[in-house]
């Protein structure tokens, strides 16, 4: 896969994980183009092509926690990062609702940021040694925080219907 | 993970579409910047170079003003090139960034956050040592050891101008590094849940 190729490719997904970190649609317009330009200077550093995914995840994530870190310092208040992801719902919000994809990414947003970071990643596809490898966490840690993401947003939807 | 509902989220999660074509045709369209700043940047340095080689020539020749001449030339050539090579290096270590893990992402933005800060108390050093010169040749000027009272004025002047620049930007410099560790320590507080 050439770089166009892979950056059509993640375009979804990756426009789906920076969705979950930013709700204002021009920063999030924004991160995902950081992310873009990112993933394109770094893919002649990728030493094993089987670990692609893994890869570009992992700089999609760490853009979205320098981009969470920024908004934090921004807004310079004491307010937690849950707040930050949950607070003003806003037009779209409403238009979302009304779609299920809509209220899971609401229900996503609403996580603590390590259940966030694994939900992500699970939806899209990757598997338990990849999201360790991203994340910088055991395998069994994984199992640990999906579970617990799992439980909080059944609840979450659950409460929603 | 693959339960029913795993699978059922996955598919409603996999459905959205976020519309990232804008995207990737605003990237497409601005695909040639990193290349075009590199580019700015080499020949702001080639220029400062060359211009760095005419006022050397121009101290060698002329015996007006040789000293300034020889000083310009001195600053065009060390400053300008160590500079462009710091920011190509900077460049490089920020993207490098991207190899690491969230959690070790932000130990490496805390350790370098202390890094600036120490940096910062150093230069909060250096005026006070630039202030202690300065009462120095005041004291040596009033017990009459040196006697250059319109050049100490004006030095006088200088230093404390660009001390006093120096000392707010170094204030606001280290306000700024100092929220942006306390953010970094949050941050991985939170990513760092009890596993057990």
């Amino acid at each position: 896969m050439d770089v166009h190729e892979v950056v059509t490719h993640f375009a979804p997904a990756l426009a789906r994980v920076v969705a979950s970190y930013e709700r204002d649609r021009t920063l999030r317009d924004d991160l995902l183009q950081e992310v873009f330009i990112a993933v394109i200077t770094a893919l002649p550093r990728l030493a094993d092509p089987s670990k692609l995914k893994p890869f570009v995840f992992r700089i999609a994530h760490n853009r979205c926690l320098s981009h969470v870190a920024k908004r934090m310092r921004e807004r310079a208040s004491e307010q937690p990062l849950d707040d930050l992801a949950s607070e003003d719902l806003g037009q779209e919000q409403a238009l979302m609702d009304a779609e299920r994809g809509g209220r899971l990414l609401e229900a996503v947003r609403r996580l603590a940021l390590p259940y966030r970071q694994v939900m992500t990643l699970i939806l899209e596809d990757l598997s338990y040694d990849d999201i360790a490898e991203v994340l910088g966490i055991s395998v069994a840690n994984v199992g640990i925080r999906v579970n617990r993401a799992k439980q909080q947003l059944t609840v979450m939807l659950s409460h929603e219907r | 993970m693959n339960d029913d509902f795993i699978r059922g989220l996955r598919e409603t999660w996999q459905l959205q579409n976020h519309d990232a074509a804008s995207v990737l045709q605003r990237l497409r369209r601005n695909r040639w910047t990193p290349h075009i700043v590199v580019a700015t940047e080499m020949l702001g340095c080639a220029v400062a170079i060359l211009v760095g080689i005419w006022f050397a020539w121009v101290a060698v020749q002329t015996k007006q003003d040789r000293l300034l001449f020889a000083l310009s030339a001195g600053v065009m050539l060390v400053t300008v090139p160590v500079l462009t090579a710091a920011s190509a290096l900077a460049r490089r270590a920020s993207l490098a960034w991207d190899d690491e893990t969230p959690p070790t992402l932000l130990r490496i933005g805390i350790r370098r956050s202390e890094a600036s800060l120490q940096a910062i108390r150093l230069g909060r050093w250096h005026v006070g040592i630039i202030a202690t010169f300065v009462v120095i040749l005041w004291i040596l000027e009033f017990a009459g050891l040196v006697r250059a009272q319109h050049f100490l004025i004006f030095y006088t002047m200088t230093c404390f101008s660009l001390s006093m620049a120096g000392w707010f930007w170094m204030a606001w410099r280290a306000n700024r590094v100092r929220d942006r560790r306390d953010v970094y320590i949050r941050l991985l507080a939170m990513i760092q849940v009890d596993d057990s």
